[in-house]
């Protein structure tokens, strides 16, 4: 099983559409059985997910499964970080919390979702040590591996900060996924996440980093705009300049870029794919495969 | 009268060719110093895709004063011909327009590099 975590801490790069194109990709043209975690309190991807835009109400099959057995239960995320919290501070003698279908939602037969919950980000800051729960992740992930989900990848969508969960996320994942874009915050964002964690995840230099380029400037006729080529350069010049200092297992995949797309968000609505972006998609998974 | 009205024709037509020769003489010098500058070698390029290629590399990763960068890229951009700068501009993908003057290309290289030092972090 391996984990792949999808972050930068500059907001709006795109992270949760690739989180998810990615993982339909791979369990549709790949055959893969993957698990879609929203670990960010912001609720993105399963808004994205599971809202009609229209109505504004989740649809109905997720509507029902979120109300009456996932939060009614108290089989959330941070139900799940709640229970190992107390049982890393010695409150209680087991992690007793059961990977079933009222905490994994079925998508399709071989996508499931764990989604998020709002309340995650308050309660997070008000009750979670960071250190207690660093061992979360592997918990959780040992116990789905043996549940009958059992998936092959586990992606998830990290919120774009510094977490409690995210830190657990990261500290037991095998690759750490920075999309970026052709702008001077979301470049720059890369160098100021990956120095950040140097110091906080460990063991360090683990896991990988792979960094690529979302929202391309490109046109069929032209390729790619001068000034995304130009950002791709600085950006392969960070990750050089990150090599010599002491992080060598960070890659930028040069050629496996991802357009951007106006409206790319809204098509990923009820699990959508854009097929216009298909190939790109396959470049950018490839890529991530030769480095798992 | 008829003799007066001549000499007068011929004193203004003297001066009208005095002052064409003159601007005719500003014209050619003009166009010999345009032509002259920053055209060392005639407008040929002398340096090869590789070697242009490098430049703009040890551009990015030279630790450029960045107070200073504008002064040192005028320089850079005055020791090239116009053909020399354009093949730069395309060789590297610089979103710069390779008409634009040389103060200006400078200043834009200037604009990049800052951006590539903070994306990179010095």
């Amino acid at each position: 099983m391996k984990v792949i975590a999808n972050i930068n801490f500059k907001g709006g790069v795109g992270k949760t559409t690739l989180t998810w194109l990615l993982a339909k990709h791979a369990a549709e043209k790949e055959g893969q059985k993957v698990l879609v975690v929203d670990a960010d309190a912001q609720m993105s991807l399963t808004i994205a997910l599971t809202i009609d835009e229209q109505s504004g109400q989740f649809v109905s099959g997720f509507k029902d499964w979120y109300e009456k057995q996932h939060t009614t239960k108290n089989k959330t995320l941070l139900y799940a970080l709640d229970s190992y919290d107390r049982y890393a501070n010695g409150k209680e003698k087991h992690f007793d919390f059961p990977i079933d279908s009222n905490f994994v939602y079925q998508v399709s037969p071989k996508v499931h979702f764990i989604p998020s919950v709002t309340d995650l980000y308050w309660m997070e800051l008000e009750l979670f040590n960071p250190e207690n729960v660093r061992g979360f992740v592997k918990a959780i992930l040992g116990k789905i591996q043996h549940s009958p989900y059992k998936p092959d990848l586990v992606f998830f969508d990290c919120p774009p900060s510094f977490t409690a969960l995210s830190y657990s996320i990261l500290s037991n994942c095998s690759l750490i996924l920075v999309p970026t874009n052709p702008d001077v915050f979301a470049a720059t964002g890369l160098r100021i996440m990956v120095e950040g964690l140097r110091g906080r995840i460990q063991p360090w230099p683990d896991p990988r980093i792979v960094v690529f380029m979302n929202k391309a400037g490109y046109r069929s006729d032209i390729g790619l705009f001068r000034e995304t080529r130009t950002f791709m350069k600085f950006i392969e010049d960070a990750a050089v300049s990150l090599n010599k200092q002491g992080i060598p297992k960070i890659k930028f995949l040069r050629d496996a870029y991802v357009p951007f797309r106006a409206g790319i968000r809204k098509s990923i609505n009820f699990g959508g794919f854009p097929e216009e972006l298909r190939p790109n998609i396959k470049l950018l998974w490839d890529g991530i495969k030769a480095a798992l | 009268m008829k003799r007066n009205g001549l000499s007068g024709l011929l004193r203004d037509l003297k001066k009208l060719n005095i002052s064409l020769e003159t601007s005719i003489e500003r014209l050619e010098r003009t166009l010999k110093e345009d032509s002259d500058r920053g055209k060392p070698n005639g407008g040929q390029i002398r340096f090869t895709e590789s070697e242009l290629k490098a430049e703009w590399q040890r551009l990015r990763e030279e630790n450029h004063d960045l107070s200073q960068i504008e002064a040192y890229l005028n320089e850079f951009v005055a020791n090239k011909n116009k053909a020399e700068l354009s093949a730069f501009i395309r060789v590297n993908e610089l979103p710069i327009a390779t008409k634009d003057s040389r103060k200006k290309i400078a200043r834009q290289l200037a604009q990049l590099l800052r951006v590539g030092a903070t994306v990179r972090g010095r």
